[in-house]
């Protein structure tokens, strides 16, 4: 009987320190405990937003910033139009290589400051090409730059109130558009974005307080604080769904289960969509990396820095945990505020909102690292500005010395004995996980510690109020008054 | 003047913001770009391993109580 009893304490016991193990555990899987194992995972960005196409690292929005990547200087398209012009001579007009040395015409004269005069030389490439039956992805180049130049060309007269320029600066939104519908996965989608803030600036030129409103990519500003939150939120919601983040990706971060894409792509922090629907405007939130690639394409490869983009990697790095390339996007977005719109109160708001949300990111660092902040942007900086003069430089060199730009080895003595200009890929792209493995050991030893303990309390109580109970009960019969027929013989007087 | 010096300022950031062109140069860009970004697994550190000393603790407090429980209970068995 007492064996049996002292049983179910112990199960009962053991059961309920198997559930409060098991509680404490399940907390393993909520919090981001800093004292348990750790494992890099890739983060859902690494899976590119298309089969074949380029996966955000954090890394690339640090280079643009600062300036750290090659651009050609005017001596090179100088020279290459020249070229282009010689050999086009040679050629016949319809032939497909005629058709790409009039984009690097084109596109030569636009880099230059001279887009009009790009325009005739592409909506005469487009009729030939329309001629030889043409089209689809094969129109995509022609589409891509005829609307971007179009764009340039027009851009100043539309913001004077010019009906007639205000039409093109449509017709060459509507190429755009239309090199979209033929090659929507080109260049990291950086089309769908140039449409995208293309529209947003012609309509600023009516509602200027769309400035002060919202960045181009259709962020609130002011909304939300620079936090770790984005981060967290990834953890929370890959942990969640139970991805076996790993089995994704191979070693490089290279995305093996291209089945799951959209599985994974759907964990990945959004952004924008906050402004009112617009033609043009993609009114809805997007996964972060898109317009992040997006607008590291055009700042590339397009016209460079510009507040625009600057505030905008701002509100997107804050958004997703990024605060230290938050930090240096705002003041470079500072630096360039005088070209952010078109009146005093615009580069103000600019300025002052930049520096703001630098001290909301300052207040949450270590007092150390906010007095390095500016010297190290700064150098970094000039580190970069001072690697494209220099290339520029050698550009100009090589070609007054006789060079040819087609040559494979052109840059090869401008690489020779320097560090590659672009920041190395570090841990910091990697997400920081609890390693699933060491967290279920711990969770067994967990478990299995709090069964034995909550058994061994329970089954201990039970004995020691078993003992108790038998104390009193026998004191109870030692001085219980008794009945003449229950007192022993010799004192009952018998 | 000033409204044509801040417009002319509009058209240079649209004109920068707007830039998507193609050439020759796009390809080889694009190729260095990626490259340049090559990302690798980073090196587990060696991590202090998890301390179990909670665990230990309930371990040694629940063998403990269990034996006491049991002691207690064949003492009792014997007493009797």
């Amino acid at each position: 009987m007492r064996i049996g009893l002292l049983s179910i304490a112990l199960i009962f016991g053991s059961c309920a320190g198997c559930a409060s193990g098991f509680l404490e555990s399940f907390g393993f899987r909520q919090r981001s405990q800093s004292d348990l194992p750790k494992t890099s995972s890739p983060y859902p960005h690494f899976a590119a937003p298309f089969p074949g196409g380029i996966s955000l690292r954090f890394a690339m929005v640090h280079d643009v910033i600062h300036e750290r990547f090659p651009v050609h200087g005017p001596a090179y398209y100088q020279k290459r139009e020249q070229d282009a012009r010689q050999r086009l001579k040679a050629l016949p007009a319809d032939s497909q290589e005629a058709f790409d040395l009039t984009d690097d015409v084109a596109v030569g004269m636009d880099r230059l400051g001279r887009p009009a005069e790009g325009i005739p030389l592409l909506r005469e490439k487009l009729e030939r090409q329309k001629k030889q039956g043409l089209f689809g992805r094969d129109l995509y180049t022609t589409y891509a730059n005829l609307g971007t130049l179009i764009i340039h060309a027009n851009m100043k007269a539309a913001t004077t109130g010019d009906m007639s320029a205000k039409e093109k600066l449509k017709e060459g939104i509507g190429f755009i558009r239309d090199s979209i519908t033929v090659n929507p996965q080109a260049h990291f989608g950086r089309e769908e974005w140039q449409l995208h803030i293309a529209s947003y600036l012609l309509i600023a030129i009516d509602k200027p307080t769309l400035l002060t409103q919202y960045d181009c990519v259709g962020n609130e500003f002011g909304e939300g604080e620079p936090s770790l939150r984005g981060r967290a939120n990834v953890q929370h919601e890959y942990e969640r769904y139970e991805i076996q983040l790993n089995e994704q990706f191979d070693e490089r971060g290279e995305l093996i289960k291209i089945d799951n894409r959209s599985k994974i792509r759907g964990y990945i922090s959004k952004v924008g969509g906050r402004y009112p629907k617009a033609e043009g405007l993609i009114a809805e939130p997007v996964p972060f990396d898109e317009p992040v690639l997006g607008m590291i394409g055009m700042w590339r490869q397009g016209g460079g820095a510009n507040p625009y983009f600057a505030v905008s990697f701002g509100e997107i790095m804050s958004r997703v945990g990024q605060r230290y390339i938050a930090w240096t996007a705002y003041e470079r977005a500072a630096q360039l505020a005088d070209r952010y719109g078109w009146q005093p109160a615009h580069v103000t708001f600019l300025r002052e909102y930049c520096r703001k949300q630098q001290e909301r990111i300052e207040a949450q660092l270590p007092a150390g690292e906010r007095e390095q902040l500016r010297p190290r942007f700064e150098a970094e900086l000039a580190y970069g500005k001072q690697f494209q003069r220099e290339y520029q430089e050698y550009e100009a060199k090589r070609i007054a010395a006789g060079a040819d730009l087609r040559d494979e080895h052109f840059y090869d003595d401008f690489y020779r004995g320097r560090e590659p200009i672009a920041t190395p890929i570090g841990e910091s792209e990697w997400l920081a996980i609890n390693d699933p493995k060491s967290v279920s050991e711990i969770q067994s030893w967990s478990v299995a510690a709090s069964a034995l303990l909550w058994g061994g309390i329970v089954m201990f109580s039970v004995v020691i109020l078993g003992r108790i109970y038998s104390w009193m009960h026998q004191d109870f019969e030692r001085y219980r008054p008794r009945r003449v027929n229950e007192l022993p013989p010799e004192a009952s007087g018998a | 003047m000033r409204i044509i010096s801040a417009l002319s300022t509009l058209l240079l950031a649209a004109a920068s913001a707007s830039a998507c062109l193609n050439d020759a140069t796009l390809e080889s860009s694009e190729r260095e770009f990626r490259s340049q970004y090559q990302t690798t697994t980073p090196q587990t550190e060696v991590q202090p391993s998890y301390d179990h000393s909670n665990h230990y603790l309930k371990l040694t407090g629940g063998g403990v109580l269990l034996v006491a429980a049991i002691a207690l209970t064949l003492r009792k068995s014997n007493t009797i």
